[in-house]
């Protein structure tokens, strides 16, 4: 299978400023997630790939395709994009349908497939209400829902979580892995960390125009060498566990406080054999251990500092 | 570190909406902008006051053809006195009072039309469509064209017929078979460059009010600007660069109708030409940047 999304030494610049420098990215069928700061180029790479931007250098191609003016690409696009302040006096079914005319249905087509995705987003109850009266989370609905009107293979959302309290994020991030298993392609571009891991662990780390790395968090972390490791234990035998890991190669540093004591290791693993170890062999009471970077999160504050 | 997932079928989407693609892509943008205003309260009262010139000049035609028409009574007699003719000046009357009216009409329709899409963003979304922005700026244009036409040709047209239907033979079509030709020609002269203009100050304001504003603003300035040269200069003819002067002298010709200015009609086209020209290069510059987001 080829990728769908397949870029080559792309580049952006407006003037002096380089909004995307050399970026090779290929993206297949599947949820993936476009992280960076603000001002890392993700909207720029947004835009590239609706064709809305041409690159100022190399090329970008969807579905063996080159994007810009070929409007048969884009038809197998849905676009989400980041603001929500739409005609407010227009209600959902509304919005919906006029976009989706734009897409090249007719009428009818427009108004059923509209009621069809309106329903499958949730907001069949209040479609026929004016968006001025919609909840955040409710625009983000109905933008959802004018994205995927037209069955698109690809759907590209900025920042689609934004905004949504937990119930409204967690329908979405549902719906999104459900239109991943139906086959489609899914791009997410958020700066938010924790909303990209909780729905891909594919991602793709931007910043400042350039590509830090890319592929699943995991494999991410695991190349990254030297990056140390924080192991939290929680315990009332913080100092025995110490004494028991001092030893372990790799090791960095002890941190204690009055809960238990933080390792910094750059060999996790000899580290939680050490502790096992103790545990097993008594005299060690371990309440909690936790990894407290092995999330985004901390890969993403180590990739950029 | 290519980003792959492969564990997903392949999608099979519905495509049978797609069979029945609309060729005229910018008939969706049309027709989301007509519902957009029909739907405001203030369009509508615009839309029956801009009518009402097309009545009077109805009742007119009735009046000369049918009222004076009667052998005896007082109404007769004084409608006989008044001496309105059907003539080729009563059309061009008709379409020159209708301008002020759809001049307003226009005015309301298009300072929204651009500036709406550019606050809102919206052109993210269209040009995420199957849309160009050639597409999208047809759609805009011929929204005000097509308004600007319908309440300007069509009712010339309108009156025409309704003058036909009213004589009693064909002396009448066969004196002024030009005139619904005539009255095209002037609707088109007077909306085109309206619409250009009134749109590129749309595209350039980021609210309605402020594009408004901008068109009367340069009207006003234009006429101060062409009396003072004409007062300046003493001469006449400057007045042309005036640019509703310059599309009335267009209309006079059109319509045989002697004009108080000593210009020919190709140099009061010309400044016709060269308002719908700036209009339309400012509208295509304006969307082509949105490029660098607008």
């Amino acid at each position: 299978m080829s990728a769908i999304l397949k870029t080559s030494s792309l580049s952006k610049w407006f003037g002096e400023v380089v909004a995307l420098n050399g970026i090779d990215i290929e993206i297949g069928v599947g949820i993936t997630g476009i992280l960076g700061p603000n001002g890392a180029g993700k909207s720029t790479l947004m835009n590239l790939i609706t064709g809305q931007l041409s690159p100022s250098k190399g090329s970008l191609t969807l579905f063996g395709e080159q994007i810009r003016n070929n409007l048969g690409v884009l038809r197998r696009i849905g676009y989400v994009p980041e603001q929500d302040r739409f005609w407010d006096e227009v209600t959902g079914y509304e919005f919906v349908t006029r976009l989706a005319g734009l897409t090249g249905m007719s009428i009818r087509d427009a108004k059923i497939r509209s009621k069809r995705v309106i329903e499958r987003v949730g907001l069949a109850d209040r479609c026929h209400t004016p968006i001025g009266s919609y909840s955040r989370g409710m625009r983000q609905r109905i933008k959802l829902a004018q994205a995927l009107v037209h069955d698109p293979d690809l759907l590209l959302l900025d920042e689609p979580l934004t905004g949504l309290d937990p119930l409204g994020r967690q329908e979405t991030i549902e719906l999104l892995r459900e239109l991943a298993d139906e086959g489609r392609t899914i791009v997410v571009a958020s700066h938010v960390l924790h909303e990209v891991e909780s729905l891909t662990s594919e991602v793709i780390l931007l910043v400042r125009g350039r590509i830090l790395a890319s592929g699943e968090v995991k494999s991410i972390r695991a190349h990254i060498e030297n990056f140390p490791h924080t192991i939290h234990c929680r315990s009332v035998d913080a100092r025995e566990i110490g004494k028991r890991v001092v030893a372990t190669p790799g090791l960095i540093g002890l941190d204690f406080d009055d809960q238990g004591v933080a390792i910094k290791t750059q060999d996790p693993a000899a580290v939680y054999a050490a502790i096992t170890d103790a545990v097993v062999a008594g005299g060690v009471t371990l309440d909690r251990l936790s990894a407290a970077d092995d999330d985004l999160d901390a890969v993403f504050k180590y990739l950029v500092r | 570190m290519p980003v792959f997932k492969q564990s997903y079928p392949t999608w099979r989407p519905d495509r049978r909406a797609g069979a029945q693609r609309t060729r005229v892509r910018w008939l969706p943008i049309v027709r989301r902008e007509l519902e957009q205003l029909v739907s405001q309260r203030g369009f509508k009262v615009l839309l029956v006051v801009a009518a009402l010139p097309v009545l009077v000049h109805l009742l007119q035609i009735y009046s000369v053809n049918k009222l004076a028409a009667e052998p005896n009574g007082d109404l007769a007699a004084m409608l006989r006195n008044v001496a309105i003719t059907i003539d080729a000046e009563f059309f061009f009357g008709f379409l020159h009072v209708q301008t002020y009216f759809v001049f307003v009409l226009m005015l309301y329709a298009s300072s929204g039309l651009l500036c709406d899409d550019i606050r809102l963003n919206l052109a993210e979304v269209y040009f995420s469509k199957p849309l160009t922005k050639r597409d999208y700026l047809l759609g805009k244009v011929v929204t005000v064209v097509g308004l600007g036409l319908t309440y300007t040709a069509l009712p010339a047209l309108f009156l025409f017929g309704a003058q036909l239907m009213m004589v009693p033979d064909a002396e009448y079509l066969r004196a002024n078979w030009w005139v619904p030709l005539s009255s095209l020609a002037f609707a088109l002269v007077f909306v085109i460059p309206t619409a250009f203009a009134t749109l590129a100050c749309s595209a350039l304001t980021s609210s309605r009010r402020y594009a408004a504003a901008a068109v009367i603003t340069l009207l006003v300035a234009n006429g101060f600007v062409a009396t003072l040269l004409s007062d300046i200069l003493n001469r006449r003819s400057v007045s042309i660069i005036n640019v509703p002067e310059a599309m009335g002298r267009v209309g006079e010709s059109l319509f045989s109708v002697e004009s108080y200015i000593p210009l020919g009609w190709p140099w009061a086209m010309a400044v016709v030409v060269g308002v719908a020209v700036i209009g339309c290069t400012v509208l295509v510059h304006r969307i082509n940047r949105v490029e660098a987001g607008l």
